[in-house]
């Protein structure tokens, strides 16, 4: 898997990187927009490489919104959370990343992105499921 | 010494990758039976329907999640049973983890981090694998749990890091002893070495004279003596009049102008060859591989180098010449003694035919 190339990372680092690459891929723009408010989503945000991602103090002109555990749905964007059970119930998370047993996992609902018109691109697209 | 050390550090690695890796299978080995134990008791418990009964009954997941409660010692991090459904996705059955922030529910996701999985599901046999690109794994064992010759889930657990943590720190003991005895070696090397050194330049101190920094007798004997060709040339060389020359001018010009003269010898001495302060204005040099005619050349241009300008000193200047005699035909298998006689007969001849030429031993 591709996270694993990159050898001696810190928890944050990957987190980063997992996160490029979700955005990414359900964008074809030269720009991606993203808006939190969540402090620890702030700090991961700063290790993005990806000269595309860039972050919006205005929620109404992301593209997408991360989202922490305690925090409530923002401006009916597209969002990404981070908690297996918030991603079950939050009908505009499209996609969730999350540590399971040290694993990282990836999910992506099929309904959800074809509500707001996304679609998952490239190597990630095997993370996409159905069933919510 | 770096042959030794590389030897060493190697062999020292090779050794404490075997132990870790025997380490490891006995950790392996000892997981492996409770899980086959475990097995038993669903297989008995759900009569052989095992996926059917754990889906339908929550209670019965409780129930089995109590029982990985209790095998799951301080070395097992995770402990969990898996399924895969038609599309090829994992999913969680069960889940030994209390901690409802941190636990996986019934149905969540599984990631599957390498094929090993897939392996166990098809082969129906345990299967072990090592994390080597993530620092939150280590070991995982996959343990098939099999029904009617199928895989219908996956006893998964994650052997702690702190087991490991802990091998390596045990090992780390003996690898610091190792690594203190190979400094202490390195250390007794360089001692050894520098001690060398210095005993062969106190060595080679006794053999120069300190005048004129040349050979001394004691060369001759030691060394010279021990490492003759099968043919060489001995050249008795005596300064023509030194003693006068002391007399004249003082000892202190004597010793400038030996040393001038040993000076003026070391331009024409190849490697091989020993210009040696024989006696107190005598000097014996020895070469080897000089025909008589090349000997007797080798001579002249010595002898005419010293004539060829004066030797000065504090405002005085004196024209010194050497008388020289060769013995070109000295053997190895001949008495030393001997071969030098022949030279010193010559050098007499010098002398008493005038003295500043060069003669040739019979």
């Amino acid at each position: 898997m591709f996270f694993f190339s990159n050898l001696g990372a810190s928890d944050i680092e990957w987190e980063s990187l997992i996160l490029e690459k979700m955005l990414t891929s359900m964008s074809s723009r030269n720009k991606v927009l993203i808006y939190t408010k969540s402090i620890k989503m702030k700090k991961i945000v700063e290790y993005l490489t990806d000269a595309r991602v860039r972050v919006t103090k205005n929620c109404k002109r992301a593209d997408f919104v991360l989202l922490e555990e305690d925090e409530k749905e923002l401006c009916n964007k597209p969002e990404i959370v981070f908690n297996y059970r918030i991603y079950l119930h939050n009908q505009n998370a499209v996609g969730v990343f999350f540590w399971q047993k040290g694993r990282p996992t990836i999910r992506f609902s099929l309904k959800r992105l074809e509500h707001f018109n996304l679609q998952v691109r490239g190597e990630l697209s095997k993370f996409v499921s159905s069933n919510q | 010494m770096i042959s030794f050390s590389f030897v060493s550090y190697t062999e020292y690695k090779h050794t404490l990758k075997e132990t870790t890796k025997k380490l490891n299978e006995k950790v392996i080995l000892f997981h492996f039976e409770t899980f086959s134990a475990l097995n038993k008791i669903y297989e008995k418990d759900t009569n052989k329907h095992f996926l059917e009964a754990v889906k339908k009954s929550r209670k019965l997941r409780e129930s089995f999640e109590d029982m990985l409660r209790l095998i799951r010692i301080s070395t097992i991090q995770n402990l969990f049973v898996i399924a895969k459904d038609k599309e090829n996705n994992f999913y969680f059955l069960l889940d030994s983890d209390q901690n409802s922030k941190t636990r996986s529910n019934f149905m969540e996701p599984f990631e599957p981090l390498g094929n090993f999985w897939n392996d166990c599901y098809k082969y129906k046999k345990f299967q072990i694998f090592h994390h080597h690109n993530t620092k939150n794994l280590w070991i995982t064992i996959a343990y098939p749990i099999i029904e009617n010759n199928q895989t219908v889930a996956i006893i998964g657990a994650d052997i702690s890091r702190s087991l490991y943590a802990n091998i390596q720190s045990n090992l780390g003991d003996f690898s610091n002893f190792f690594l203190w005895i190979l400094l202490l070696s390195a250390l007794w090397f360089v001692i050894l070495y520098v001690l060398t050194l210095y005993f062969r330049k106190k060595a080679y101190e006794g053999y120069i004279d300190p005048l004129t920094q040349v050979y001394n007798r004691k060369y001759l004997y030691d060394i010279v003596l021990k490492k003759l060709s099968r043919n060489y040339q001995l050249f008795m060389l005596d300064i023509d009049f030194f003693k006068q020359v002391n007399d004249a001018y003082g000892h202190d010009t004597g010793d400038f102008v030996l040393q001038e003269v040993a000076r003026r010898m070391q331009r024409f001495m190849r490697s091989e060859d020993s210009l040696i302060r024989y006696g107190g204005e005598e000097f014996l040099i020895y070469t080897r591989d000089l025909t008589p005619q090349k000997a007797l050349e080798f001579a002249e241009r010595i002898r005419g180098n010293i004539q060829s300008s004066p030797i000065v000193f504090n405002e005085i200047s004196c024209h010194v010449t050497v008388s020289i005699g060769v013995n070109p035909y000295a053997e190895k298998e001949k008495p030393f003694q001997e071969m030098l006689k022949k030279a010193d007969e010559a050098l007499y001849e010098a002398k008493i035919s005038g003295r500043d030429c060069v003669r040739l031993s019979k």
